[in-house]
């Protein structure tokens, strides 16, 4: 047992006119629940806690049934993340290639910790689990895109290549 | 050596559509559905032998067999993408190379079972797979290979892609189907089982990327010829392995099942790394016990790998050579495992943390000797719970209790990790 | 059925039951620990786990159905071992902090570890603390303690129908927690404490009042509203401390915020302990001998200047059916006064009368528990979560496990709305229209249960004639709801077997005797009184107002009801006449007709006009202050007797605590009275009372014979059901007039009566009145969430904080009747619960 009780959600204003164009897309599809808050998670970056108040009214089922489902899987967050996801993998392929060392070397560039966001929300960084490209190993990603035969003179590298890129 | 999913690769991109078609491809569906009936298909992927490729191995042409068959109102099929089980890429190789294969296959076994709609349900972070699906989707949609009325025949299906918001425990098939229901992916009790009350409460067949693959193969080809592609008289076909780790070449390579771990370590996986020698290896991805070179004689086909005391699983072979500390090895499978529980069953939820905490404990040269025993009480008790999840992240702890005993017992006496 | 053998026994059962039923029906107990019979199995804690041959592993006995000719073993070695290490494993995270916990001595996790002999912890590791929440009102979470067996999640969704907790997080890191993470924000229920086998969920106003077992458990009947709930008081040092129930009670161990946090009223500072006396203007301490002689002689003088009609009572409905026996007895016999009535005046009474008329019942036509089965349910002008909870549970339960139709007929978006299948939301005073428009829909649908009106039913085809002559369009107009939203409703309702109507106090107390008639003759259409599973259920928010009138307590009828020689004065007469000075001496026996009473303003002039006043209460209020004489009396767990709910079933209380001080007992006060007043012999106990009030009524009998600590054998005879049930004369509903705004006075969930208003349990989440504004309109009026609002009807005003929300038609507003500050039914003529008023900023 090691977390604290569920994420408070503070309020906030939000323009929610994203995510009822999302909700209308999937209005009529059975079993739309994922769908819709996953299109809101890529439309806001996180779901919003007035989104998740106008799922709930919109698709006529319980908050309770979505703050379980948002807790639940990964892709969920309940609160605004970095431009730039860092998901370095610590599956047991990349284990034994080293992915420690890539993990640390990412905590002591960005002076953040696991599932941390910098404060400028331009990195948040995470340890994932096997990401499927065992091959590649020791492997990172960065949004989309990916980085295999990871090296710590290539976490400098992408460190300085999105500390380049524009945040919108 | 005859290639029955990778037949069509093309080096560095997918095949195309038009490709595929003049391969061959499609010409299992035209068959089936202007010649045989969905019993015909069915018996043929029954009399193949094809062993569900996701882990469990169970015969597919058995378990579509489940479904009742005068129920009225719809039933499902899903194709299972949700590959995260570490150490495994086959579905991602499979899908990057050529997405028609599953869908030809998925309207076969659409046709076998009788199924008007099914799902894809694919990883998240599986982009160029999905967008291959989503491609390969309208094509043949566009071909009338799918939709309503495929080839004239009346038989109609549509398949819908769901991407997998992302939990290990959603590849368990029940889980899965709650998480398609957009609910939290706990596994659901059985009975009743999927084939009789799954999706929506509706009869459904959940059955892996890689098998649904093989049956255009089996449809078009013969059952006696799919089977006859293994090298053990008992084996079926072709699979997937996907090495990674300490050796040469960690490709995605289809190989025929049978052949043994030492001719696949050598042969095709080019060897160890230079300098490096073998010292153990996951056989069939994180929840299957250790091999070591001893096993090197055993062929890797489903029975013969449980024979040997491991599974075949997905084919997802990690290589560890001599340098590599077993111990860390497993807790680093066990940290997976224990942050993947659903958390919704008693054994699950406490007992695979108590046993990362243990091996944490003697990796970092804390551990005592009763631990020993604690996690063998654990491999025997964690056999308790709902799911297979918590069985399965025993697996590699069984493998270290096995075979790397003393191993452990170094940690404890030497108060350190051997090998830092 | 199916045929399996258990541990080598046969056994035969239904298809579908559970392996751990069939194993109960050999006597074969099998441990369980995340099993709660009243929810849907969960299967988490696989402490229940059994072989069954052929299998290879281990099934959940919970929930694993059986199969025919299975061979199933609960007790081996392997399963000894593999319940036991479930326990530790579920020690491993569990911190040992029995002594200082709640649930110590009550815990089923304790019980779990014992029963399975799992005494060592050989599993030793870092716990890591969870933060506990304090910070929740009435309830306190503890996370390290819980052993996630969901039964509170369950029960809050599954009973209570409320969405307050869920299960968050995932692995390792599950916990229940509030949706959101806040302050948990719902019905303050507490039956997820109930539900929690652990100190996870604990009460807060329990907590560390003692262990467990030093309490005095005493089993009892709640005095709050009329679903009659079974509870038990545990009380030490003469307090009660905390109330709880039993699964196996009739109300299934459910309970609402009064039944279980209410009791806080019993030991409110405003107790009143001493009669009191008024002395040249000033109210002063008096000993029971000095306030009775004061009383008796001023009576005598009344009525030896004036005459007996000079005298009335007004009764009580949370009074004991032996009270209320003596009351009337008190002012018929021993003063000779037939001025006796009660707040039933306000609906009920009439309600009751026409029902008694029709289908022969007094009260409901069934039992509640029917209504768990029936197929179709319409719920019309009642908020069932206030006027009757418990009752609320049981259609929810018939809407989500049973599947049955649910149409809600409600001014406002209360609860309920969430399980309808149809929300007809009309417009304040309409119910006539609404209900003439359900009858004209089913009429027209032909979904009419035409068996039983054939067989059963009189006067059928003048109804028919005379809705044939009504435009359904102009009903649904009048009704303000659409004509497509009838006919719907009228589908979901028509051509089922089983039928339950319920109607509350919108339509008893706002509706009138008319409406009344045209629900029972809804009811009628529908099959309601002969369907098996179903009936036709008045509520009422009080919990004894039936045995109160089965007792005479009103001025037309004696005791069961035998009609009285020469009716005296109704509650409303009785005002008069008292402001035209004919009614000297009032007698108000638990009742506070300046809280909550509508035309209050009227009242508290009037009392200040009679000569006499004599108030028997429990707590000092505004009206203690006016009388002349005042006798502390005793709640509900102060006394013995017995109550009736509406459905007739008829309980015994028992006495839990002595009352406060120098109070006593109210049938003691007015026993004494009566024998003071006539020189006959005082009753010396309830008992003899009961066996008198039995008799005199004619419809009660039986003696109460505990079984398992619990009242049974008290029984009211119900009249048969008359040979065919008469349709009653259709009245033509006239359309509501149109009124800039709409006050709504009614009950919240979080309160009963006033009483509760007086529990500081209950005020800690709803501590005040308001007045509840929708969102549209407060944003014309420029009011503001909190804001002040001034309401005034007629020329009687009013002032409360603003509660802007969107669960009320524009409009309309609404404020609760609870509470003593607020005042909100000042505003209401006699027989209404809505009125027209201005509304503006304040």
């Amino acid at each position: 047992m090691s977390n604290a009780p569920a994420e408070e959600i503070t309020t906030e204003e939000v323009d929610l006119t994203a995510a009822n164009h999302v909700i209308d897309k999937y209005l009529t599809l059975h079993g739309n629940l994922m769908p819709v808050l996953q299109g809101i998670q890529d439309e806001y970056g996180y779901v919003p806690r007035p989104a998740i108040d106008l799922v709930a009214d919109r698709l006529n089922i319980y908050p309770s049934q979505i703050f379980g489902v948002l807790t639940f899987y990964a892709q969920f967050h309940l609160k605004p993340r970095g431009r730039f996801i860092i998901r370095v993998c610590v599956g047991t392929a990349c284990h034994v290639q080293g992915a420690s060392r890539i993990v640390e070397t990412f905590f002591d560039k960005l002076h953040i910790g696991h599932a941390e966001t910098t404060p400028d929300l331009r990195y948040t960084f995470e340890k994932v689990a096997c990401l499927g490209a065992c091959g590649m190993a020791p492997l990172a990603m960065v949004n989309d895109a990916t980085y295999g035969k990871m090296t710590v003179q290539k976490v400098e590298e992408i460190i300085a290549d999105y500390n380049q890129r524009p945040m919108k | 050596m005859e290639q029955v999913l990778f037949r069509h690769n093309k080096p560095g991109r997918p095949v195309t559509f038009a490709e595929y078609c003049a391969e061959g491809g499609f010409a299992a569906l035209h068959k089936a559905l202007k010649e045989l009936s969905p019993d015909d298909v069915q018996r043929a992927v029954i009399d193949s032998g094809l062993r569900g490729r996701g882990g469990a191995g169970f015969p597919t042409g058995k378990k579509w067999s489940f479904v009742p068959r005068d129920l009225p109102g719809p039933r499902y099929l899903i194709c299972n993408c949700d590959e995260m089980e570490p150490g495994t890429y086959k579905d991602r190789a499979l899908l990057e190379a050529n997405p028609y294969s599953l869908v030809e296959g998925m309207v076969l076994a659409g046709y076998a079972i009788g199924v008007s709609h099914a799902f894809i349900f694919i990883r998240r972070g599986y982009e160029l797979p999905a967008a291959n699906l989503r491609h390969a989707i309208a094509e043949a949609k566009e071909a009338g290979l799918l939709g309503r009325n495929i080839l004239g025949s009346g038989f109609s299906m549509e398949i819908d892609i769901h991407l997998s918001a992302g939990r290990y425990i959603c590849g368990e098939e029940t889980a899965l189907m709650n998480a398609l229901e957009g609910v939290r992916a706990n596994p659901r009790a059985k009975p009743p089982f999927p084939a009789v009350k799954g999706l929506w409460g509706r009869p459904t067949v959940v059955n892996n990327v890689e098998t649904l693959a093989n049956v255009p193969y089996i449809v078009a080809n013969g059952a006696t010829r799919f089977k006859g592609l293994a090298t053990t008289p008992e084996g079926s076909g072709m699979k997937l392995f996907c090495p990674s780790g300490h050796v040469r070449n960690t490709v995605c390579m289809e190989l025929p099942l049978g052949m043994t771990l030492g001719e696949i370590i050598d042969g095709p996986c080019g060897g160890m790394l230079p300098g490096k020698k073998f010292k153990a290896c996951i056989p069939g991805g994180a929840s299957t016990p250790y091999f070591t070179a001893d096993h090197f004689n055993v062929p890797m086909d489903f029975d013969a790998v449980a024979k040997a005391g491991s599974r075949l699983g997905t084919g997802g072979i990690v290589v560890f050579d001599e340098q590599t500390c077993m111990v860390g090895a497993t807790l680093n499978l066990t940290q997976f495992f224990a942050r993947e529980s659903c958390g919704w069953c008693t054994p699950c939820r406490e007992g695979l943390p108590y046993v990362r905490e243990i091996l944490t404990r003697i990796e970092a040269g804390g551990g005592e000797p009763e631990d020993i025993e604690i996690l063998r009480e654990h491999v025997h008790y964690l056999n308790y719970t709902f799911c297979a999840l918590a069985p399965g992240a025993m697996g590699p702890v069984e493998g270290l209790l096995q075979l790397f005993e003393d191993e452990i017992r170094e940690h404890i006496t030497k108060r350190r990790c051997p090998f830092r | 059925m199916v045929s399996l053998t258990i541990d080598g026994k046969n056994v035969t059962v239904p298809a579908g039951t559970t392996i751990l039923d069939a194993a109960a029906q050999l006597g074969i107990t099998i441990p369980t620990l995340c099993w709660l019979q009243k929810v849907s199995p969960t299967g988490a804690c696989r402490v229940c786990a059994v072989e069954v041959e052929g299998v290879d592993r281990n099934m959940t006995a919970c929930n694993t159905p059986v199969k025919e000719g299975i061979k199933v073993t609960t007790q081996s070695e392997a399963l000894t071992a593999a319940r036991k290490k479930i326990m530790e494993l579920m020690l491993v995270n569990h911190p040992l902090d029995c002594p200082v916990c709640d649930a110590g001595g009550e815990c089923g996790l304790q019980d779990a570890c014992y029963e399975l002999d799992a005494v060592r912890q050989d599993y030793s590791a870092v716990l890591e603390r969870r933060p506990i929440r304090y910070d929740w009102s009435l309830l306190e979470s503890d996370p390290n303690r819980c052993i996630l067996c969901e039964k509170c999640v369950k029960v809050d969704h599954e009973i209570v129908g409320a969405d307050a907790i869920a299960v968050v997080n995932r692995g390792e890191a599950t916990i229940i927690d509030t949706v959101d993470g806040k302050p948990l924000n719902c019905e303050f229920c507490g039956n997820c404490i109930e539900a929690c086998p652990t100190g996870t969920l604990i009460s807060k106003p329990f907590k560390f009042r003692g262990r467990p077992w030093t309490f005095t458990v005493t089993k009892s009947v709640c005095g709050f509203c009329s679903t009659g709930c079974q509870i038990e008081y545990h009380s030490r040092n003469n307090r009660v401390e905390r109330v709880t129930s039993s699964d196996t009670t009739y109300n299934n161990g459910n309970l609402c915020i009064n039944g279980r946090f209410g009791y806080a009223y019993l030991n409110t500072p405003d107790r009143l302990t001493v009669p009191l006396v008024k002395e040249g203007g000033a109210q002063v301490s008096a000993d029971w001998n000095r306030a009775m002689t004061g009383a008796v002689a001023k009576l005598k003088e009344i009525v030896a200047g004036a005459g007996p009609q000079a005298v009335a009572g007004i009764g009580s409905p949370r009074v004991t059916n032996e009270e209320s026996y003596l009351f009337q007895k008190l002012l018929r016999d021993a003063i000779g006064t037939g001025n006796i009535d009660s707040e039933a005046r306000l609906g009920y009474a009439q309600a009751q009368a026409v029902l008694q008329g029709i289908f022969g019942c007094t009260g409901a036509s069934a039992t509640i528990d029917r209504i768990d089965r029936a197929q179709a349910i319409l719920v019309i002008g009642c908020d069932l979560n206030a006027e009757s909870t418990g009752v609320e549970y049981r259609v929810i339960k018939a809407a989500t496990k049973n599947d049955a139709r649910l149409v809600l007929a409600n001014m406002r978006n209360v609860k309920l709305k969430k399980y309808a299948n149809a929300h007809l939301s009309y417009r304040p005073g309409a119910e006539l229209a609404l209900i003439t428009g359900l009858m004209k829909a089913i009429l027209d649908e032909g979904l009419e249960n035409k068996e039983f009106i054939a067989a059963a039913t009189s006067g059928f085809a003048a109804l028919q004639g005379a809705l044939a002559s009504q435009q359904l369009a102009s009903l649904a107009e009048a009704a303000g709801v659409s004509e497509a939203s009838l006919r719907e409703a009228a589908r979901y309702l028509g051509k089922k077997k089983d039928v339950a109507v319920i109607f509350g106090a919108d339509v008893i107390r706002g509706g009138g005797v008319e409406t009344v008639k045209a629900v029972a003759n809804l009811a009628l259409l529908l099959g309601a009184p002969m369907a098996e599973n179903g009936g036709i259920f008045p509520i009422e928010q009080k919990n004894n107002i039936q045995g109160m009138l089965d007792m005479g307590v009103a001025p037309d009828h004696l005791p069961g009801y035998r009609p009285a020689a020469a009716p005296g004065k109704d509650l409303w007469q009785i005002v008069a006449g008292i402001e035209q000075g004919t009614v000297k001496a009032l007698y108000l026996l638990g009742c506070d007709p300046l809280a909550t009473f509508p035309e209050s303003d009227r009242i508290r002039k009037a009392l200040a006009r009679l000569d006499l006043l004599i108030v028997q209460d429990i707590a000092t209020s505004e009206l203690t202050g006016l009388a002349h004489v005042v006798f502390p009396g005793a709640a509900a767990a102060e006394k013995s007797g017995s109550f009736t709910t509406p459905d007739n079933r008829v309980q015994c209380l028992s006495r839990a605590v002595t009352p406060p001080g120098d109070a006593r007992e109210d049938w003691d006060i007015i026993g004494e009275l009566i024998s003071r007043l006539t020189g006959a012999p005082h009753a010396r106990s309830v008992a003899e009372v009961t066996v008198e009030m039995q008799e005199a009524s004619g419809i009660y009998g039986g003696s109460c014979t505990l079984v398992d600590g619990r009242c049974s054998g008290l029984t009211k005879a119900m009249p048969a059901a008359p040979a065919t049930y008469a349709f009653s004369a259709a009245t033509v509903p006239a359309a509501p007039a149109v009124e800039p705004f709409t006050l709504i006075v009614g009950p919240i969930g979080f309160h009963n009566g006033s009483m509760s208003t007086r529990s500081a349990n209950n005020l800690t989440v709803s501590p005040a009145g308001f007045v509840e504004v929708a969102s549209a309109d407060a944003a014309r009026l420029g009011i503001v969430d909190g804001g002040s609002v001034r309401v005034t009807a007629a020329n009687v005003s009013i002032t409360g904080p603003a509660k802007v929300s969107s669960r009320i038609q524009a409009g309309t507003i609404f404020a609760p009747v609870h509470f003593r500050d607020l005042k909100a039914s000042s505003l209401l003529p006699a027989n209404a619960t809505s009125v027209g008023v201005k509304v503006e900023k304040a």
